[in-house]
């Protein structure tokens, strides 16, 4: 009889060939997914290692999430240096018992006012607060109906729920209405969207989606991460792009991305709604608080944003001036308002051998296939930055010329480069 | 499973029965397979003490639709087949792209 040690061992083999298995299919189906390596703060250049071992290289940055150039901005530097001095570096607890602070209350009153809400709930990210707030919320009397193209986040966290749930195809209006139509049996409706979608930056026609909810009296939750800090006039959101500040009933939102990019999130709205969460969302009561460096930094954020809309303004203009540039120079984009820019190129292995070469000239991208994006839809999603100069948008578009006519895809539409390349 | 038996009816010489019918007696056989060979009632031990923990404790026929694609698995439950497919549509749909994750 095998002794328990060789029987151990042979079990601890067994599972490590299982996912050697598992991790050799994902190589062979080009799923595997590479780190790449900064040797440098985050920017509109970076000093990059890739592969792992090869001489960095500095290159253009144009797939971060860095909309206002603030990652590394010497005052919100400064700021959160200032806040590890006056309050420490961790908190070593979850917020309702010894783990809040008078920043984290200063910085969910500032984000309140920033989002034109009632009150604000911080969370470890975004991620953790649409886990948690629809599960807090509603119950199976409910139902929860979705956008089918909301971030991976809200399905899990939609999932955790108990309540009904329900879709509509993207963007489609009437669907949306006839759902709203059908579950007027309900106690409550939520109708649940992003505010700008990551994948194709367009974005959520709110305005029509308020009117709905209020028509047939629902809920409209928004996670607005991909636009708070720069869409609208005063950089509120898709919220105040759309016209209907002061409508939404909850909106989730990251501080990871324009708000400085470090972590942490939010839940913003009616102020019930907020405080049964502060309550009841697991997130919230079972993880840590936000750090303080993280909190100091954020208030510095906002300050900064509050002040001026410069930073907006210079990333709206290089959003239309980079769209201007790659239509002229015959590249396929998606529409939008948003400084997310997806080139077009609908073939994957197309996709990874452009991103590829761009990287070899100096521009960092990445390429997106399925099942990031839907079969046949491959592209390379370009974001821009407010850090973005003039001179980087020119060295860009020569790369991108030159990239485009080695794969001779200019001028050219989805059906003339599937004929080449195949879908 | 080893071990399974089987019971055939033989319908009237006559009768023409649809393809709802017969599911229709399916489904109406083994709910009454399940629970007159159900054996031992733990279940209603199981039903008391979550009454006295302050459960308010029901129990339903229902049906699970399940889908599966290489690793992944979704099920969904309803009180009848339309509501069950319905839900399963609705999971199936939310996963359908892997957003990314910023």
């Amino acid at each position: 009889m095998a002794s328990e040690s060789a029987v151990r061992e042979h079990y601890q083999q067994a599972i490590r060939e299982h996912f050697q298995q598992e991790l050799e299919g994902l190589r062979q189906a080009g799923l595997f997914k590479e780190e790449r390596y900064i040797q440098a703060p985050q920017g509109a250049e970076i000093e990059v290692e890739y592969p792992a071992g090869a001489a960095a290289r500095r290159v253009i940055n144009m797939c971060s999430n860095n909309y206002l150039g603030l990652s590394s901005h010497p005052a919100v530097i400064a700021a959160a240096r200032a806040g590890l001095f006056s309050r420490g570096y961790g908190m070593s607890s979850v917020r309702f018992i010894c783990g809040t602070q008078d920043i984290h209350r200063e910085l969910e009153r500032k984000l309140t006012a920033f989002l034109g809400t009632e009150d604000t709930l911080l969370f470890p990210s975004c991620m953790d607060a649409n886990a948690g707030v629809f599960e807090a919320l509603l119950g199976e009397q409910d139902v929860m109906i979705a956008d089918r193209l909301v971030h991976a986040s809200i399905v899990d966290g939609m999932r955790l729920c108990k309540a009904m749930q329900e879709t509509y195809k993207h963007s489609d209006m009437v669907h949306l209405e006839g759902k709203l139509q059908e579950h007027q049996d309900k106690r409550f409706r939520m109708v649940i969207t992003d505010g700008v979608f990551s994948m194709d930056g367009d974005l959520a026609k709110l305005d029509e989606i308020v009117a709905l909810a209020e028509r047939y009296e629902a809920m409209v939750f928004v996670d607005d991460s991909h636009a708070t800090g720069f869409m609208g006039k005063t950089g509120r959101g898709s919220h105040e792009q759309k016209g209907v500040l002061g409508r939404i009933d909850l909106i989730t939102t990251t501080l990871g991305k324009a708000l400085g990019g470090a972590s942490g999130g939010c839940v913003s709205g009616r102020r019930e709604l907020v405080e049964t969460c502060r309550q009841r969302a697991r997130p919230y009561l079972f993880s840590n608080s936000v750090a303080p460096v993280i909190v100091a930094g954020a208030l510095k954020v906002l300050d900064l944003i509050g002040r001026s809309t410069e930073r907006r303004d210079k990333l709206e203009g290089n959003a239309i001036e980079w769209r201007r540039l790659l239509k002229e120079a015959g590249f396929d984009l998606k529409q939008g308002e948003s400084p997310i820019v997806p080139v077009m190129l609908y073939n994957a292995k197309l996709a990874q051998d452009v991103a590829r070469d761009l990287f070899a000239e100096g521009i960092y991208v990445v390429g997106f296939c399925f099942p990031v994006v839907p079969k046949g839809q491959a592209r390379i999603r370009t974001q821009l930055s407010a850090a973005h100069g003039k001179h980087h948008l020119e060295r860009a578009i020569e790369a991108f010329v030159k990239v485009g006519r080695k794969y001779d895809i200019l001028g050219k539409g989805k059906q003339e480069i599937a004929d080449t390349y195949g879908l | 499973m080893a071990g399974n038996r089987v019971v055939q009816v033989t319908l009237p010489s006559d009768a023409e029965p649809t393809r709802e019918d017969l599911e229709l007696l399916e489904a109406t056989f083994q709910a009454i397979a399940g629970l007159h060979f159900e054996g031992r009632r733990d279940w209603e031990q199981t039903a008391r003490r979550l009454e006295t923990e302050g459960w308010s404790v029901g129990c339903r026929l229902g049906w699970i639709a399940e889908a599966r694609r290489g690793r992944e698995v979704e099920q969904a439950f309803g009180l009848t087949r339309a509501q069950a497919f319905t839900e399963l549509r609705t999971l199936t749909e939310l996963d359908a792209l892997a957003s990314y994750s910023s």
